[in-house]
């Protein structure tokens, strides 16, 4: 059998276990880290659809705190105006709205590449911080939006146990969601994208289509994780969807490792972890995430994520070898 | 008759803000031309400067002329220092690694100038009087836009000849066209490469000091200093004199803008012309994309 | 007396690519030398190695009695060694005399520097008609001959040309070639690589021919052009 396939067993048991161990997890710690473990799995969310566009289809975007957003803001203005709003409408339609939004973005991305295209990004993300603040009928301006707990029918979950079972079992399907479509056609063609345009053209992949489905499907990620956000901490305003935000959305895949599953998840934790440890040293934190990622990008260019997964395949390649005799 | 004063004001307000856009546009294209490097610390980097400045005015009471003089022989030396410790070992990798470099620099230095200063709000004394004075057709300037204008117009004409007259200038010109020749030509492009990021935290240091008095000086200021960003791409990047251009249309725009129409519009202005600007005239009004070869 | 330039069984990789397998050569005082060969047959390379651009892994290159092989590029300028590269890679946005200012660099003296520049104007005297003109706007010709006279502007005792005939028309090439002999008259040693066999022996006295990375012939220009193999691979003859 191929490479793949030896690897894959070990893998599901693996993920089972885990999976096993994370359902226990209200059981075992109390409503504090059932917060962060929510937390977690948005900013997983978040990397997940980071990595789908920087990683996998090799376009960096500093802008994707407009999508988290606007999942969020839409979360919040639904919920609010509508009472009894079922919430997975209301993330749908912040999903679809952000992945509507990003799929014109992603024309931007036929005109401009690199560091140009970045730099619009940031022009863009700019630009929805100012709609946040300046549409106050709609946003709250600077004082934000209140969110109501997620309803459907009769049911609220109101409690941080409810909201982490009801985040786990949404990331969950989109993580799953997500992995088949890296492996799909689709998938293939974002990382063709990445490695050579022009190869990619001469194997009859469209860049116009590709290149505005990657923004359309990372910036739908992004804004469900934006719409589980508003539901979590309860309260939004523009300030959490600001540039620095942005940039900490490139720190976690970059520090997690571009292009790799496992690198979103050590980001997602790392980022969330990080200003926990700081708790009290909060005004360090800037300069610990700007450290961390400086060094990560002149020593360890392929992430935490990358470089673990490179030790670990070294590391079950040399077990197996012994095993083979 | 009055209309026409009132919109003259405003230009000549913006064209004083623009000039300082204009210098700061200067600093990035300097860093560009050199090492084809965007350098996205460069708000941080002049916001630590001004901090240094205003300690040099507030606390040891310096007159102006020798905090200028300190203030940016200080940032110099704390650009080559950047140049060689963080950015010598990007050469040759992916641009994207660069900006992502530039963006953690960037935060780094911009939570150490709120730890060794402070995160609040501080007020810069200006370095001009800032007593308004009528002129004929009345006209409203100050001591201050003229002291602001003088000085851009001082640091530009300097940078001009030393580009333009002197062998250190052309070295550095020639550098940045094609520096497998400049090697070739015994040129120490590494120190090129150096003088470049002092020169151009040096003048954003300068710059720093004159579009402080004007806004409040705080750690979050580099937004502002994002917009001279904007500024160079409008005039074109690796432009000099595109660079001078777009800081001083960009100063106008936005100051005509925030007089007659609604307040957002100036707040969307500048981002909006950034975005139309790189998708549909990336070049900028006077640029060329970089040329490596003939 | 010291040999000119020796280099001695040099062995270097370009990247990862083994481009000179073991190459020695010999280069007198005052003569124009040639290095014939196919694309990829390690010339440019040779002569990047001799500039201090690449470090050879392995052997010894001497000049003038001094060993030069590791020392950095702009070192073995300062030592009198000038190259045209191929390609001629100008200063796209700098005038015809900044160009040529360029090549003064590593020398101090304004006074002896502007001497230079009529010299250059004399071997050339297009350039010295457009010597305002950004060198991006002149024609092919114009450029290579801008980039030889930028080479001269440092006052090298010896000039490595890096096929000075490529992309020119037959005449203009001509030309070119006759200055050439003209500056090694006045007493520059030339090192001259190029695909064009025949230009290269027409000019040379002495010539060697690489293969993959090594030299599989060398002798007197009159006697490779005479040689069989040389005949058929590279004289199409």
């Amino acid at each position: 059998m191929n490479r793949d396939q030896y690897y894959a067993w070990p893998k599901i048991i693996l993920y089972c276990l885990v999976g096993l161990m994370i359902i226990r997890v209200p059981i075992f710690f109390g409503d504090y880290f059932v917060f962060v473990f929510s937390i977690i799995c948005v900013y997983i969310i978040v990397a997940f659809g980071m990595n789908l566009l920087a990683g996998y289809s090799g376009m960096l975007s500093l802008g994707h705190q407009a999508f988290f957003g606007i999942g969020a803001y839409a979360v919040a203005i639904l919920s609010t105006r509508i009472p009894g709003f079922p919430f997975p409408v209301a993330l749908l339609i912040g999903g679809f709205l952000s992945a509507l939004i990003g799929y014109l973005l992603g024309f931007s991305a036929l005109r401009t590449s690199g560091v140009y295209l970045a730099i619009a990004t940031i022009a863009f993300g700019m630009i929805m911080g100012e709609i946040f603040t300046e549409w106050s009928a709609l946003t709250g301006g600077p004082n934000g939006l209140s969110v109501v707990p997620p309803t459907i029918g009769s049911i609220q979950f109101k409690s941080s146990v409810e909201m982490f079972y009801f985040i786990l079992i949404i990331t969950a399907i989109l993580f799953f969601l997500g992995m088949n479509l890296i492996s799909s056609n689709i998938g293939r063609a974002f990382i063709a994208l990445r490695e050579s345009e022009i190869s990619a053209q001469s194997y009859g992949i469209s860049l116009v289509k590709t290149k505005t489905l990657a923004f359309a499907i990372s910036a739908l990620y992004v804004g469900v994780a934006g719409g589980l956000y508003a539901y979590l901490i309860k309260y939004i305003s523009p300030i959490d969807f600001s540039l620095l935000i942005g940039i900490e959305f490139v720190v976690i895949v970059v520090v997690g490792g571009l292009g790799t599953i496992s690198g979103s998840i050590i980001g997602a934790i790392i980022l969330f972890a990080l200003p926990q440890l700081f708790a009290g040293f909060t005004d360090w934190q800037e300069m610990v995430t700007g450290a961390v990622l400086l060094f990560v990008i002149l020593f360890l260019p392929e992430g935490l994520g990358g470089s673990l997964h490179r030790a670990a395949s070294r590391l079950w390649a040399s077990v197996s070898k012994e095993t083979e005799h | 008759m009055e209309f026409l004063t009132e919109i003259a004001q405003q230009i000549i307000f913006g064209a004083v803000i623009g000039c300082v856009y204009a210098l700061v546009a200067i600093c990035f294209v300097l860093i560009y031309k050199a090492t084809d490097i965007i350098n996205f610390a460069q708000g941080e980097m002049v916001v630590f400067s001004t901090f240094i400045s205003y300690s040099l005015v507030v606390t040891y009471h310096l007159p102006y002329w020798q905090v200028f003089i300190i203030s940016f022989t200080i940032s110099w030396f704390m650009g080559m220092l950047i140049e060689s410790t963080v950015f010598r070992r990007l050469i040759g990798a992916p641009h994207l690694n660069a900006l992502m470099v530039s963006v953690a620099v960037g935060m780094i230095i911009r939570n150490a100038t709120g730890h060794i200063w402070t995160f609040d709000d501080l007020r810069l004394p200006p370095p001009f009087s800032d007593k308004v004075f009528q002129l004929p057709l009345g006209l409203v300037v100050s001591p201050l836009f003229i002291g602001i204008l003088s000085v851009a117009i001082a640091v530009m004409v300097v940078l001009f000849i030393f580009l333009n007259k002197t062998k250190a200038g052309l070295s550095i010109r020639a550098t940045s066209q094609n520096v497998n020749a400049a090697r070739l030509m015994g040129v120490p492009v590494s120190r090129v490469f150096s003088i470049s990021w002092g020169l151009s935290a040096g003048i954003g240091s300068i710059a720093g000091i004159l579009i402080a008095p004007l806004l409040i000086l705080n750690v979050g200021m580099f937004i502002v200093i994002l917009k001279a960003l904007v500024a160079a791409v409008l005039g074109g990047f690796g432009s000099l004199p595109g660079a001078i251009l777009g800081g001083i249309l960009l100063g106008v725009l936005e100051n005509l803008v925030g007089t007659y129409l609604p307040n957002w519009v100036k707040h969307i202005l500048v981002w909006a012309i950034l975005l139309i600007v790189i998708i549909v005239m990336p070049q900028g009004l006077l640029g060329v994309r970089k040329q490596k070869r003939v | 007396m010291d040999k000119f330039l020796k280099i001695d069984n040099i062995e270097t990789y370009y990247g990862n690519i083994y481009a000179l397998k073991g190459i020695s050569l010999e280069v007198d005082y005052q003569s124009i030398v040639a290095v014939l060969g196919a694309n990829g047959a390690g010339k440019s390379t040779l002569l990047r190695t001799i500039s201090g651009i690449v470090a050879p892994a392995r052997g010894q290159i001497e000049f003038l009695g001094r060993r030069i092989n590791g020392i950095s590029s702009h070192k073995i300028v300062k030592l009198g060694i000038s190259q045209v590269p191929e390609g001629r890679e100008l200063f796209p946005e700098l005038t015809v005399r900044e160009n040529l200012m360029m090549g003064a660099y590593i020398r101090a003296g304004a006074s002896e520097i502007v001497k230079d520049l009529d010299v250059v104007y004399q071997y050339f005297p297009i350039l010295g008609q457009r010597k305002h003109q950004m060198a991006s706007t002149l024609s092919g010709g114009e450029q290579q001959m801008l980039a030889i006279g930028r080479a001269l502007m440092s006052r090298p005792k010896l000039l490595l040309l890096d096929e000075p005939s490529l992309g020119l028309a037959p005449l203009i090439v001509e030309g070119i070639y006759r200055i050439i002999r003209r500056i090694n008259e006045e007493g520059t040693t030339i090192l001259l690589v190029e695909q064009n066999a025949n230009l290269a022996l027409s000019i040379g006295r002495y010539g060697y021919v690489l293969e993959t990375g090594k030299v599989s012939v060398s002798g007197k220009s009159k006697d490779l052009l005479e040689d069989e193999h040389v005949k058929r691979a590279y004289l199409g003859r």
